[in-house]
């Protein structure tokens, strides 16, 4: 059974008002549980708004969306789902409050009613797990630190509180490439160790790609493409991805299978590009 | 903050929109001063009147205009049962020791109606002007007391900036509020104590942002050279048309008959 099922969902802001605005429309999906999902699109296509559903802070205006087998209809459920689903907002530095960061961290924590010791236990070990030394950064403000770093302790805010479903809502962006990185291993291995679903919004889809398992691609409100990045990316990209532009390796593929150049193997990822290339290199040079 | 509401300005272009900011304030001004002053049935009827056209031609839903209406209903209420029983005058039924008389009913309505001008009457003007153009037009309407060395020019400008930023922090608190939820806020939690104690997590990061964001507004101004000043130009110049000057024709009319009234 899918951990997240979404059926007909259609949301409209300000419904009602001469801003009403259709965010989505009729999106149907599910998810299993492990899986990692990359959410791709372009501005005002309505991630945020689809993924905001997943852990019942916007309720659909039409159909139906069911995590962990119920229906978010239901408002109690929907106030407790946080338990369940983690949630990294776009640019989520600005959420940060407390004092010091290690208060900040254990906010959700005693939330979640964890006892002293674990919450002792837990803090400085998610401070580690995006890259931050916890003995260094602790005790300090969240006001101090750069921006990439309070985006990395609002990352361990929800890290700790080793949600089942993990969703994150563009987190790389304005990271510098190390940043990067980092946080897309702690999310994979994440995924890979405890078997945590993740969802993940993102504008570039050259991380996405090794990353995911299925792509999910909205285009005004509506699911444009959905599968692995082999089938989305396999039969025309350029018109399945319209607005989102490729990754440079990708576009090159594209253009080269446009001149009539056949590839034995689909090509995703940069190193499936990589030995493509060289093998069609090494094969009109013979 | 859930469905529209009257007094949020609405992007229209009806007959009312369309008029002078000018015009609209000091209209308003003449509705509520004459509803302030004056206690006659004919003025309060008449006002009525200009609102209920008012509200029809910037085509307003009435159920909207109601709905905010009823928000106040303890307010009205009271002011009419204070009112019915504190005024003296005939006695037209007596509970007790306590009296209701027609005076007091009498008067209690019209109290009744005279708060429901005045709150249509703020509500009708924001919802029908932008924050620009309200502005603007209070710059324009206040200029005179520049010669009181009042500095109308920074104060227009402060109150657009305030306007112009209620609802980016509508709109960010709105988005800290699901974040702190995701965390865990107790924000719907039965306890009052523990809900305001959510709502703490939500409250000090919106200041501290709103803080940078005045900062980073002052650093942009300055770095485009902003001085304040009556020499500053505007993009849109405020012009008086025909309909213009009818509205305010006719509500000076309106204002020497409540005066004759009177
Ligand atoms: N709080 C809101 N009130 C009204 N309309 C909104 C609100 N939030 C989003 N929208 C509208 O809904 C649409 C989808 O927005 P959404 O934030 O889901 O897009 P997105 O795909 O996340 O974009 P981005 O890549 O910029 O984050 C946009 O057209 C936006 O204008
Ligand atoms: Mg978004």
């Amino acid at each position: 059974m899918p951990i997240i099922d979404v059926e007909g969902l259609t949301y409209i802001y300000a419904k009602g008002t001469p801003y009403a605005r259709k965010a989505l429309n009729q999106v149907s999906l599910s998810i299993d549980q492990g899986e990692f999902i990359g959410v791709v699109g372009a501005n005002g296509s309505g991630k945020s708004t689809l993924v905001q559903h997943f852990n019942g802070l916007l309720q659909p205006t039409k159909g139906r969306v069911t995590v962990c087998g119920r229906d978010t209809s239901s408002k109690e459920y929907r106030n407790s789902l946080w338990r369940k689903v983690g949630m990294v907002f776009q640019f989520p530095e600005q959420q940060l409050f407390a004092e010091t960061v290690a208060q900040d961290v254990a906010y959700g924590l005693k939330n979640l009613g964890l006892s002293q010791d674990e919450i002792n236990r837990r803090v400085p070990f998610a401070l580690e797990q995006v890259g931050l030394d916890p003995t260094e950064v602790a005790d300090l403000s969240p006001l101090v630190l750069s921006g990439g770093m309070r985006r990395r302790v609002a990352l361990a805010t929800v890290l700790a509180m080793q949600p089942e479903i993990l969703v994150l809502d563009e987190p790389t962006a304005g990271l510098d490439a190390v940043g990067r990185e980092v946080i897309l291993q702690i999310i994979k291995d994440l995924q890979q160790e405890r078997n945590t679903t993740v969802i993940m919004v993102s504008h570039s889809l050259r991380e996405l790609i090794p990353l995911v398992d299925r792509l999910v691609v909205l285009n005004r409100g509506k699911v444009a493409a959905c599968g692995t990045p082999g089938e989305v990316l396999g039969c025309n990209p350029l018109q399945n991805l319209k607005g989102i532009g490729l990754p440079d390796y990708l576009r090159l593929i594209c253009e080269l299978k446009e001149r009539g150049v056949q590839f034995e193997n689909p090509v995703t990822t940069f190193q499936d590009a990589e030995q493509a290339l060289e093998k069609l290199i090494k094969e009109s040079v013979r | 903050m859930k469905g529209p509401k009257f007094g949020q300005y609405i992007i229209g272009d009806t007959a009312v929109n369309r008029l002078d900011p000018r015009t609209k304030i000091i209209a308003c001004f003449i509705i509520i001063f004459s509803t302030l002053i004056i206690y006659k049935w004919p003025v309060i009827l008449v006002n009525i009147l200009i609102i209920a056209a008012a509200i029809h031609l910037a085509g307003i839903q009435p159920k909207l205009v109601l709905k905010s209406i009823w928000r106040l209903w303890l307010l009205l209420l009271l002011t009419l049962i204070f009112q019915s029983l504190l005024t003296e005058g005939k006695v037209i039924l007596s509970l007790g020791s306590l009296t209701v008389t027609q005076e007091g009913v009498t008067l209690g309505i019209s109290t009744i109606l005279r708060l429901v001008i005045l709150l249509l009457t703020s509500c009708l003007l924001t919802s029908t002007t932008s924050t620009i153009q309200l502005a603007a037009g209070m710059e324009a309407v206040f200029a005179p007391l520049r010669f009181l060395k009042i500095p109308v020019n920074q104060f227009s400008m402060v109150i657009s900036i305030a306007l112009r930023f209620i609802p980016d922090i509508i709109q960010e608190a709105e988005t800290l509020t699901k974040a702190q939820k995701s965390r865990g806020a107790p924000l719907n939690s039965p306890k009052v104590l523990e809900r305001i104690k959510g709502y703490f997590a939500v409250l000090i990061p919106l200041l501290a942002n709103s803080l940078q964001r005045a900062e980073d507004l002052a650093m942009a101004m300055e770095s485009r050279c902003y001085t304040g000043g009556a020499s500053r130009s505007r993009l849109s110049v405020l012009c008086f048309k025909r309909n213009d000057y009818l509205v305010l024709v006719l509500l000076c009319i309106m204002l020497l008959f409540a005066l004759v009234v009177r």
